[in-house]
């Protein structure tokens, strides 16, 4: 994979719809047979990004390159980027063959060739002998190979996907999603996925781009989503989060010395330009804080939290815990339960210091 | 700037050459005629209408009627409407037939039939009972435009109760409501949206009726068949148009009532969660009371039916009660009325379906910021009662630069534009319900929009233009209203020589003529049928 080529380049993109600004100068360039996946709550721009990217929308400003080549104004059906679309799409009055084929007959591809690559792709999603049947004979999860089918069977280089698995039950999510992820390696066409579904994004995805407000706040790997979000909102929507609001009181590389009301907590030094006074927010994920009984802590002992439990959650495999210290109320997971039940009264809390996150404030 | 606007003008040439079209005939065919006959009334000759006693009448009757008519269609069209959508009674079937049948039917039958029974050469008023009453009056209009428009009032009333989920209903019997309180509380608040419609339409469709006052209204005359009097019968353009306007207005006014207020109200409770399959069972007594009323009413429907027919064989009605064939050997010889009837209904049903398929396309997918406007002039003919319209071509087109006097093409030309909001509405409710996601998906896989609509709009939309062509034949076919102040000797249809036989007490040739239409109209109503559910069977959407 030669991530240094890029296969769809964005550059100022911007879109209304009347009064509403959808995408927000948007520039992105999307590495050829990367798996990326734009997140974001609903109404972010996400989906009118891939639209715009699949040709159902013009831009108002900006442009959109496809392996180099301009397509602002190229028409959909010139565009060769086959999509899955939520809701599916398929064509009710045509049986699982004549849908899959669909493409391929608009190419006058010969008949054998068609029979061949729709054959393939019937086995390929499990659906032989189902090929005459009618969408609505299909149950949720056939309907929705049928039309990944649909779009894979185009050969194409890219397979654009909205949303394509909001309509499958949990359980079944997670397996296409594996399937999905698999197909894409085997393959290797670069795939741009929508979804608002923070774990589908971070289990399927090489890079996921969060979206709100029609703009990008951030592109880069799952990890770097989920433990360096650049901001609050990536933050926030990526997972459940502990903030914390502080200021840099020492820098004594390779550490950060933030005071967060009566604490101070130790944060590494991972190229954060920040300094003395700057107020920042520290971002701690309710997995990397360890709880315990004990309550008398040594001074020295750093980044450890005293408090009380307000409240326990039982969730199976991990104990949810809402803890006071203070002004503040933090979110403890603890993932290895004591079978004797959820701990309560004071506390001591302590912070995974390598897992600590700085987010500087920005200036408003 | 303005390059960018051409470019979009440039892209979208077909598109604004089609819109301008569209506008262009609109214009020609609707907004022309209309303003023809409402200027031609001046205004000053308005106030004969109050010192012309025969007028006023007139305009009284109209309105009465058109009250008195509406209240007992609604009413019968809600109990048979609760009845089939809520009740497990038997005959259901049987119930529904009869409600579709008025509407294959020409306008007028309901009136035939009832003088056919209660004339004075009545089969039950001479026959059986030996009377000689005088039943031409609004008595017998109120009752024949009760059967008459009911079927129509119960379409929408039907629509919205069998839409409305039960679990409001359970949710009130399980907080102690009695079965009248959850009528009262419940069911008659969330068919008010129907029973309003209902109501509005079967209003428009009785103010504006012309057959049946024509044929039973006797000396009380309304305003279309006056109209049509001073025009057949004294040449009298000005007056006719006088009386057609004074018919636009609460018609008109019906319409917009129906569009403003009807359209943005409704209670229709679409959860998409079905749980409750079968409704609450209502006690029996009161089941089977209206199951009484309804077969009642279907008796009278049969009764109706079925003395046409016997009245079709009979030699001489009221003198001579042998069967015979002369009657339909007399309609045969009529060939050319009938195949005009026929021909006109094609060509009509063909072009009103071409025209109101890009009105319905443009309004449903092209959101230009004049689809209201275009919305509006679309289902505007459905409100301009038949007579009116008729009238407005009658005047717009007998001078240059459209001399279409006396032409096949000015019948078919006015058919069309008659039956465009039909099809219009039947079209975009076809629209609707196909996401416009498909187009996408056909055009992302490569179709251009002349293949995406060969490919995947026009199959889907199959269903309804077959069912916007059978409803345009049939209205066409049975059309009396619209045609009856522009048919030329050649151009007559079926539906004028039953109203000159009528006139003429040749109760037999009448009969026989109508049963000959009704049957064309059952035939087509049946082959598409036969048609829908093959097709059904081949692949279920």
């Amino acid at each position: 994979m030669n991530t240094e080529e890029i296969i769809i380049k964005i550059e100022n993109l911007s879109k209304t719809f009347g009064n509403y600004l959808a995408i927000d100068n948007i520039s992105l360039d999307i590495p050829k047979g990367s798996f990326l996946t734009f997140l974001g709550p609903s109404g972010c721009g996400k989906t009118t990004l891939l639209r715009l990217i699949a040709g159902f929308y013009e831009p108002d400003d900006g442009n959109i390159y496809f392996e180099e080549k301009k397509i602002n104004e190229l028409p959909a059906y010139k565009r060769d980027t086959p999509l899955v679309f939520q809701e599916y799409a398929l064509f009710p009055h045509l049986n699982v063959f004549e849908n899959i084929a669909y493409g391929l007959k608009l190419k006058k591809t010969p008949k054998k060739e068609i029979q061949d690559r729709v054959d393939s792709m019937l086995k390929m999603f499990g659906l032989i002998g189902m090929e005459n049947r009618y969408p609505k004979e299909l149950s949720g999860g056939q309907q929705q190979r049928v039309a990944f089918a649909r779009a894979l069977v185009m050969g194409k280089n890219v397979l654009l996907m909205d949303e394509p698995l909001s309509n499958l039950d949990a359980k079944m999510r997670v397996e296409v999603r594996d399937e999905l992820r698999a197909l894409q390696k085997r393959f290797g066409f670069t795939a741009i996925f929508v979804t608002h579904d923070q774990d589908e994004a971070l289990s399927i995805s090489d890079q996921i781009a969060v979206f709100n407000k029609g703009q990008i706040c951030q592109v880069g790997t799952p990890m770097d989503i989920y433990f360096k979000p650049k901001t609050k909102f990536v933050a926030d929507f990526v997972g459940t989060t502990n903030f914390v609001e502080g200021k840099v009181i020492e820098l004594n590389d390779p550490f950060i010395m933030v005071k967060c009301n009566d604490t101070i907590i130790r944060v590494p030094q991972k190229d954060y330009a920040v300094k003395m006074c700057d107020e920042v927010t520290l971002v701690i994920r309710p997995e990397c804080i360890s709880i315990s009984a004990e309550v008398d802590i040594q001074r020295n002992r750093s980044n450890g939290v005293k408090g009380n439990i307000v409240k326990s959650s039982f969730l199976g495999r991990t104990i949810r815990y809402w803890v006071g210290a203070g002004s503040m109320q933090w979110i403890v997971d603890d993932f290895n339960p004591k079978i004797s039940g959820p701990l309560e009264g004071q506390i001591t809390l302590t912070l995974d210091q390598s897992k600590v996150h700085l987010i500087k404030k920005r200036l408003k | 700037m303005t390059t960018t606007i051409l470019k979009i003008v440039t892209r979208n040439l077909l598109f604004y050459l089609t819109f301008g079209l569209l506008l262009l005939i609109i214009s020609t065919f609707v907004i022309w005629p209309i303003l023809k006959v409402v200027s031609f009334a001046q205004l000053e000759n308005f106030s004969e209408l109050f010192t012309n006693s025969r007028w006023s009448q007139a305009a009284i009757h109209s309105l009465m009627m058109t009250m008195i008519s509406t209240l007992s269609c609604t009413f019968v069209a809600f109990i048979f409407a609760y009845t089939i959508a809520r009740l497990e009674i038997p005959c259901k079937g049987l119930f529904k037939f009869i409600t579709i049948l008025p509407i294959v039917s020409p306008p007028f039958i309901v009136g035939m039939s009832y003088i056919l029974l209660f004339g004075r050469q009545g089969i039950i008023s001479k026959q059986l009972l030996n009377l000689n009453v005088d039943v031409y009056g609004w008595h017998g209009l109120w009752l024949v435009q009760t059967i008459t428009f009911f079927p129509y009032a119960y379409a929408v009333i039907y629509g919205v109760l069998k839409k409305s989920s039960p679990s409001q209903e359970y949710a009130a019997y399980n907080m102690g409501s009695t079965h009248w309180q959850v009528f009262k509380n419940i069911v008659l608040p969330l068919s008010k949206p129907g029973i309003a419609g209902g109501a509005l339409i079967a209003a428009m469709s009785i103010l504006a009726d012309f057959g049946n006052p024509m044929v039973i209204g006797g000396n009380s005359t309304v305003l279309s068949t006056e109209a049509y009097m001073q025009m057949i019968g004294w040449f009298d353009l000005s007056s006719a148009a006088i009386l057609s306007t004074t018919l636009l207005i609460p018609a008109l006014g019906l319409f917009l009532l129906n569009r403003q207020w009807v359209g943005k109200q409704s209670y229709t409770t679409v959860t998409g969660k079905e749980s409750y399959s079968s409704h609450y069972p209502i006690p029996s007594y009161i089941k089977w009371t209206l199951f009484s009323f309804c077969m009642f009413i279907t008796v009278i429907v049969l009764l109706v039916y079925g003395v046409l027919f016997y009245g079709a064989f009979t030699t001489t009605w009221g003198y001579n009660w042998s069967l015979t064939f002369s009657n339909l050997d007399y309609v045969f010889s009529k060939g050319k009325e009938l195949t005009n009837s026929i021909q006109f209904a094609v060509l009509s049903s063909i072009l009103a379906g071409v025209l109101a398929f890009p009105l319905a396309f443009i309004v449903q997918r092209k959101k230009m910021g004049m689809n209201r406007f275009l919305d509006f002039l679309s289902v505007l003919p459905g409100a301009v009662p038949g007579v009116f319209l008729g009238l407005g071509f009658a005047i717009a087109f007998n001078a240059e630069p459209l001399m279409l006097t006396g032409t096949a093409m000015i019948m078919v030309i006015a058919l069309t534009i008659w039956n465009v909001p039909t099809f219009y509405s039947t079209l975009l409710a076809g629209l609707q319900q196909i996401s416009s996601s498909l187009e996408e998906a056909s055009q992302n896989l490569g179709a251009n929009n002349l293949k995406t609509f060969r490919h995947i709009l026009l199959p889907l939309l199959k269903g309804p233009f077959i069912s916007g062509m059978v409803v345009t034949f049939l209205r066409s076919v049975t059309c009396l209203s619209v045609i009856v102040f522009i048919y030329s000797a050649k151009t007559s249809v079926g539906t004028v020589s039953i109203l000159g036989l009528v006139s003429n007490g040749e109760w037999g040739k009448a009969s026989s003529f109508t049963v000959v239409l009704i049957s064309i109209a059952f035939a087509v109503l049946g082959i598409s049928q036969l048609f829908f559910r093959n097709k059904r069977n081949a692949n279920d959407y």
